[in-house]
């Protein structure tokens, strides 16, 4: 099931929040993650609902080279801190239901 | 755009029926008559568009998928299809979900399309009227390149395997057909064709079927290139360590003709070679509906397309996608990468609608997951951003990634991946 709803509501508020000029960027960025996350997939993992600082925590660890991954240390590199932060508000917020 | 877009859309959102067509965040007015976005290919690419068209968009648009055949088979995975550790069935889904979501889905084929009047022909159908037209033609093949492949008998004597679905089949057939002993032959085109490290996976699934079923056999890979394409250090590895002395390489193979009666492959320069079962992948461009449009503006073979929205270059209003567009530096053909191309074209699309600015700074990512046998498979991974001053994608070299061997891990999460962009494309 797709959680349309909730990532709706999260792409329209995200712009206060993350200090993004534009949440619909945000929401692009997010697509780019959905081809191997989408919603509620059970594999990887699912990132909607989880909390902000675990997302937040494992990205920047990714891209520092801290935590190993198959996949995940290269797509974070590509990625800028800044972007991986608002990566981590938007998933946080998108609550899985 | 401001936090007030957004406090009006959450409000809307949180106002309407749950799964309904949701308005999303672009702020057209409801007054505004809706405005329809056409989308020609139901694959990786099309569907994606068509997909988050409908989302994105809500009740501001009407998006239409044109699609010729009845169900999506899957060309990623389908070499383990010919290899016989995974069934047709298994890589083929529907487009019911999708219909569910707000997309009015066709089956029919687009033969031409109309730029002036914004319209696309269908085979059956009567004629779609467009505000924007998004083509994910796929590609087709350029037999005349071949002598002896002119013949609708010869095309199917040597399937190329190249779309998934009826050749997939037809080639596993001669495979099991084939006697113990036999040479099972794979003729790769020039670069740039579709999906770079695919033969050298198809290879390895043959192999994988052969040393089981027929190890006396072998596999021949001809390829029209003068090395391997992709993952060269771990395909070799696979071919002499796995498959030592099945799996055989050629450089510098390019095919010019076929005589059917000898099954004899004829090359430019390379000596003739005779084989039992001729899987041959000609050259290929973009699907034949982007020639009507006159979006074929590359070398007669693909479309260029500005990157920041996948709008042709040649043609306003008709925004390319997947493995028919002229790719950027690194950017591989493939199912992905067309998958990521329809999220950033279905949002041109709607802010070109809006008269909305588009993403100034778009990033994209590629994985292909390659499976060396049933279940051990090996990746290559890599991201795109846009470079505003370049205008074209430019791949990041810090985020470019392959995997040193083949292992169990990244077979479970390439079968997880194509669950995953499966459901993100038609789910
Ligand atoms: C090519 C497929 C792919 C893409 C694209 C991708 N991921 Fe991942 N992700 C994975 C895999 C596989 C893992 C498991 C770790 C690994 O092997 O790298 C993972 C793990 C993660 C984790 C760790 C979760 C945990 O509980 O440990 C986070 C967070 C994450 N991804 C976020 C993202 C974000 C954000 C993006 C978009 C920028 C993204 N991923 C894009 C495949 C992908």
């Amino acid at each position: 099931m797709y959680r349309a709803i909730a990532i709706v509501i999260a792409s329209c508020t995200l712009g206060a929040m993350a200090g993004h000029a534009n949440p619909l960027d945000v929401r692009a960025l997010a697509a780019s993650c959905a081809s191997c996350h989408p919603p509620a997939a059970s594999l990887p993992v699912p990132l909607e609902g989880q909390p902000r600082e675990m997302l937040a925590s494992r990205l920047h660890g990714f891209r520092d080279g801290s935590l190993h991954g198959t996949v995940m240390p290269q797509i974070a590199k590509g990625y800028t801190i800044d972007e991986l932060d608002a990566l981590a508000d938007y998933f946080a917020q998108a609550r899985a239901r | 755009m401001s936090a007030d877009v957004g406090r009006r859309c959450a409000l809307r959102t949180i106002g309407s029926a749950p799964l309904l067509a949701l308005p999303g965040c672009s702020p057209i007015p409801a007054s505004r008559a809706k405005r329809r976005i056409v989308v020609v290919g139901g694959g990786f690419g099309g569907a994606t568009a068509a997909r988050y068209a409908a989302m994105w968009g809500g009740d501001s648009v009407d998006v239409t998928l044109v699609e010729r055949d009845d169900a999506f088979v899957s060309c990623p995975l389908s070499n383990l299809v010919l290899a016989g550790s995974r069934t047709l069935a298994d890589i083929t889904v529907g487009y019911d979900a999708l219909a569910r979501r707000g997309v009015r889905v066709i089956h029919d084929s687009a033969v031409a399309v109309d730029p002036e009047r914004q319209r696309v022909r269908l085979a059956r159908g009567d004629d779609l009227r467009y505000d924007r037209l998004i083509l994910s033609p796929g590609i087709d093949f350029f037999y005349d390149r071949i002598a002896g492949l002119d013949t609708r008998e010869a095309r199917e004597r040597f399937p190329h395997a190249w779309r998934a679905g009826p050749q997939t089949v037809s080639l596993r057939r001669q495979l099991e057909a084939m006697r113990d002993g036999g040479v099972f032959a794979i003729s790769i085109p020039r670069a740039p064709y579709r999906c770079p490290p695919a033969p050298y996976e198809r290879a390895c699934q043959v192999a994988w079927y052969l040393k089981r079923a027929k190890p006396s056999s072998k596999v021949l890979i001809l390829d029209g290139n003068e090395d391997v394409q992709s993952e060269k250090a771990l395909f070799a590895k696979a071919w002499n360590d796995d498959y030592r002395g099945i799996v055989e390489y050629r450089p510098d193979c390019v095919l010019t003709g076929i005589d059917a009666a000898t099954r004899t492959m004829r090359f430019e320069v390379a000596e003739d070679v005779t084989a039992d079962v001729i899987n041959i992948i000609p050259p290929h461009g973009a699907g034949d509906i982007a020639r009507s449009a006159g979006v074929v503006t590359a070398n007669g073979q693909w479309c260029e397309v500005h990157f920041l929205t996948f709008e042709s270059v040649k043609v306003p209003g008709i925004h390319v996608l997947g493995d028919a567009i002229q790719v950027a530096p690194l950017m591989p053909k493939s199912g992905h990468m067309a998958n990521q191309h329809g999220k950033v074209a279905a949002a041109a699309a709607l802010a070109a609608l809006a008269e909305q600015p588009v993403n100034a700074s778009p990033v994209l990512n590629n994985v292909c997951y390659s499976f060396i046998n049933d279940r051990e498979a090996a990746h290559i991974v890599s991201v795109h951003r846009y470079d505003a001053t370049q205008q074209t994608f430019v791949s990041v070299p810090e985020a470019r990634g392959v995997s040193e061997e083949k292992s169990a891990l990244d077979g479970d999460y390439g079968f997880a991946w194509a669950r995953a962009i499966w459901t993100d494309m038609l789910g």
